[in-house]
């Protein structure tokens, strides 16, 4: 599966330029309401207010942001599932909303309620230290763990599975601590309140500066700034944190609607010198785009996988 | 007893009546976690602890009311303190349905598109706040002073604009009501 995708990503431009070709007729029907899943000011909402911003400048659509946030996103997919799916509502999760979270929350809802619309851009998910803890390994760290417990933030549910699952495959117990995104680890582990945590790109600036310390990669493929770094498949984890952000919309949005918003997005975040290429392009390693039924198939895969992960964790 | 007696009686139990309500009703028809959640190895606060809370807060009320507000000189609650409510009550109610309803009404009779294309774009987007924002209040004061005056009028369409102003016309991205909704 994950090939799959890999190859639809290597060739999303060729996608994104055909579906701007062959849905270019469809204009949305007023403005756009554009919730965001994410706190106002972070990252993940820069990324979409920007795309939202490209959009306003190169298609002359209207966008009206809405933060949604809480509960990994779930908080947004309950409250799109019923508004209209005529392409005028849409919203910015990640696939672990669709995934991970929605099966979780056990809230009534597959990702088949859902209409998946293009990702935008993937996690370079890495497990951080501040750089004068003096861990410049992987194993370093570990070896501090055995003396003493360790305090280790993850900002979703998911993520405290997995650095449960990497604590019992390396025989130590961390002190897993929840807290809210990406940028909530970051300044716990700079102000010495976390020892180490996940963070999904942030870390990039701090890591260049020497500051921070990517240990691992919490995805299955090394990470692109440290490609030393061990991957958790490297480190006894079967499950990794591969995910995207994700563009979606209530269920049973016409494919016209869906092929032509999927295809302004991806244009807009694939061509240089636009806002949001550039942001991508440096928090993110660059757009990923997986666009129309790929994205569904991805969502809906995950979906059905977060049980194995879910067992795991429970055992 | 007392009339002036059962007046906060039935306050104070019609209060801990709704806390109740809330608590082993509305909470847990609407609401899917519980108040201390722990799923796998993690304790966080619930999605009902906060709503229960509230209710235990609104309850506790109703029973001070109940157990220390029985004054001997408390006022009787009349038939006009209950018409002056009701009264109040259906002006809001209206004013807000007027709110609501009335720009996509007016969109369904002129335009093909229906109301919800324009929810952002003038004078459309201005409809339905005006008229029901500047009827509550000009209603309102009306019935307070017992009569229609211009002044009134005035006084409630200078309110609707200056709100208008204030959170409207310097945000791109803010709607006012009900166009969030429609």
């Amino acid at each position: 599966m994950k090939r799959i995708f890999k190859t639809a990503i290597s060739t999303a431009a060729a996608v994104v330029l055909a579906g701007s070709a062959f849905a270019s007729d469809w204009t949305p029907p007023g403005p756009i309401k554009l919730m965001i899943a994410f706190k106002a000011g972070g990252g993940a909402d820069t990324q979409a207010r920007l795309i939202a911003e490209d959009l306003e400048a190169k298609m002359g659509w209207k966008f009206i942001p809405e933060q949604v946030t809480g509960k990994g996103g779930m908080n947004l997919a309950m409250a799109i599932k019923d508004q209209p799916n005529d392409g005028s509502v849409i919203g910015m999760v990640v696939t672990e909303t669709l995934g991970y979270n929605m099966k979780v929350a056990n809230a009534g809802v597959t990702p088949s309620d859902f209409t998946a619309i293009t990702t935008t851009a993937g996690f370079q998910m890495g497990v951080v230290s501040r750089s004068e803890k003096g861990w410049k390994t992987f194993d370093e760290m570990i070896a501090a763990a055995r003396e003493s417990p360790l305090r280790f933030g993850a900002m979703s549910p998911k993520l405290a599975d997995l650095a449960y699952l990497l604590g019992k495959a390396q025989g130590v117990e961390f002190n897993i601590v929840n807290v809210k995104g990406g940028k909530g680890v970051m300044n716990g582990v700079n102000a010495g309140d976390l020892d180490l945590g996940f963070m999904a790109g942030i870390q990039r600036k701090g890591v260049a500066a020497g500051d921070l310390v990517n240990l691992a990669s919490a995805l299955s493929a090394p990470l692109v700034q440290t490609p030393d770094a061990p991957t958790f498949a490297d480190l006894g984890v079967k499950f990794s944190a591969d995910g995207y952000f994700l563009i979606v919309g209530p269920g049973g949005m016409p494919a016209e609607a869906r092929d032509a918003l999927a295809a302004a997005i991806g244009e807009v975040i694939s061509t240089e010198g636009m806002k949001s290429n550039g942001m991508i392009s440096k928090a993110f390693g660059g757009a990923a785009i997986i666009a129309g039924d790929d994205a569904q198939a991805l969502v809906e895969g995950d979906f059905e996988a977060a049980g194995a992960l879910l067992q795991a964790a429970s055992e | 007893m007392r009339s002036v007696d059962r007046a906060n009686l039935i306050l104070g139990l019609g209060t801990v009546v709704a806390a109740l309500l809330v608590a082993f009703v509305w909470v847990p028809a609407d609401v899917t976690t519980g108040v201390i959640e722990k799923v796998r190895r993690q304790v966080t606060i619930g999605d009902a602890l906060a709503p229960m809370l509230a209710a235990g807060f609104i309850g506790l009320g109703g029973l001070l009311v109940i157990v220390f507000e029985r004054p001997e000189n408390a006022r009787r609650i009349t038939w006009r303190n209950i018409w002056f409510l009701a009264v109040f009550l259906i002006i809001v109610a209206l004013s807000f349905a007027i709110m609501r309803w009335l720009g996509p009404a007016m969109a369904s009779l002129i335009m093909d598109s229906g109301y919800r294309p324009l929810r952002d774009t003038a004078p459309w987007k201005y409809v339905g706040f005006l008229v029901g924002g500047a009827g509550m209040i000009t209603a309102l004061v009306s019935f307070v002073e017992g009569r229609v005056t211009w002044r009134a009028v005035l006084v409630g369409l200078a309110a609707a604009i200056g709100l208008i102003v204030v959170y409207d016309l310097p945000f791109d991205d803010l709607l006012l009501p009900p166009n969030g909704d429609v």
